[in-house]
């Protein structure tokens, strides 16, 4: 896992940015002493984006500061808050850009704030670590290779495919503009082939519906079709 | 603690040359004063009161009077850090597409 709150300048504004990556099963760089290389990981290796939260469009904005964090992906949260908390009391000492490692737990902490030193870079820091953790704790994360689910339901004249609020944290996170939702008439239903399947028609509707190419689907953990019942009716997952 | 705000004027002038710098006009100066730091688009704003010390923040077009600060501080050497942070020149960018670094050192 690689998570960062960075403070971005654009023409317009400032803010906070957040973002988490996974690792999945890929193995995360580390040091010789086990704990990830935090600067490998940012440069290299960040992984797949699973979540973000933007103050400030992301793209060519200035970076004022930034705090990262690397751990495994298996890491239990509060190993994490801990450190966080404990470079916290540091930080207003500190000679920065500094890095920080867990006693106790394979993890790694980054810190920049450029100009900033003493009580102000420990307002900056704190003011990005809420934001960190409120993205660490969101709970509609989901596992980076899971599949985009949408739920299709049968209404009275024509079906109805939505994705479900996971799916549709996860493409929006990915930058694509994801539709609501999209309706088949039954007229075209025999054409659409739900049940019949691979149907070409699903394919492309779902594909219409998450704002890119199935194969990018499939490449970020697959697309799925849940019945009301939660049955797989319809399905493309990787290789 | 005495109006700093002449003082930060002139710092912020030698420390950020083409700042555009206006000193709010206030009834009672020696209690609560402001000036207005401003560099292209940007507006940052420093407000002096006798109780609250320096506060220091970032006025956006949907910004809310009760925003709170960006920064709090104590003295002139700390507002002119804040300044300097929030419009001084920046040699790290983010990156845009999905699946590049989040940063990358300019």
């Amino acid at each position: 896992m690689y998570a960062g709150a960075q403070r971005v300048r654009s023409r317009e504004r400032t803010g906070i940015n957040v973002f988490r990556y996974s690792h999945g099963s890929a193995p995360i760089p580390r040091m010789a002493t086990g704990h990830p290389d935090l600067i490998e990981v940012a440069n290299h290796h960040p992984g797949q984006l699973i979540s973000a939260q933007h103050d400030v469009p992301r793209g060519y904005n200035d970076v004022l500061s930034f705090l990262d964090v690397a751990a495994p992906d298996t890491i239990e949260l509060s190993e994490v808050t801990l450190l966080l908390e404990l470079v916290g009391s540091e930080v207003s000492t500190a000679d920065l850009p500094k890095t920080w490692y867990s006693q106790a737990a394979e993890v790694t902490v980054r810190f920049s704030a450029r100009n900033l030193s003493g009580d102000l870079a420990r307002q900056e820091y704190d003011a990005l670590k809420l934001r960190l953790i409120r993205l660490l704790t969101d709970q509609n994360v989901v596992a980076v290779d899971a599949p985009f689910d949408a739920q299709l339901a049968k209404e009275s004249d024509e079906y109805e495919l939505i994705w479900t609020t996971s799916a549709k944290v996860r493409l929006v996170a990915a930058g694509f503009h994801p539709a609501a939702r999209l309706r088949v008439a039954y007229d075209v239903v025999d054409q659409w082939d739900v049940s019949g399947l691979p149907g070409p028609l699903v394919a492309h509707s779902l594909a219409a519906m998450a704002g890119t190419d199935l194969h990018e689907l499939v490449r970020r953990g697959g697309v799925r079709v849940l019945s009301d019942s939660g049955a797989i009716v319809w399905q493309r997952l990787p290789p | 603690m005495k109006n700093p705000l002449a003082d930060l004027e002139d710092r912020t002038r030698v420390a950020l040359p083409g700042v555009s710098i206006t000193r709010a006009r206030l009834t009672a100066p020696e209690r609560v004063d402001a000036l207005d730091v401003r560099r292209g688009g940007r507006l940052i704003t420093v407000l002096w009161t006798v109780d609250e010390g320096l506060c220091v923040t970032e006025v956006h077009d949907d910004s809310v009077f009760d925003d709170r600060p960006d920064y709090v501080v104590s003295s002139v050497d700390e507002a002119l850090q804040s300044l300097l942070f929030l419009l001084g020149p920046e040699v790290l960018y983010d990156t845009d597409g999905i699946d590049d670094p989040a940063r990358k050192a300019a």
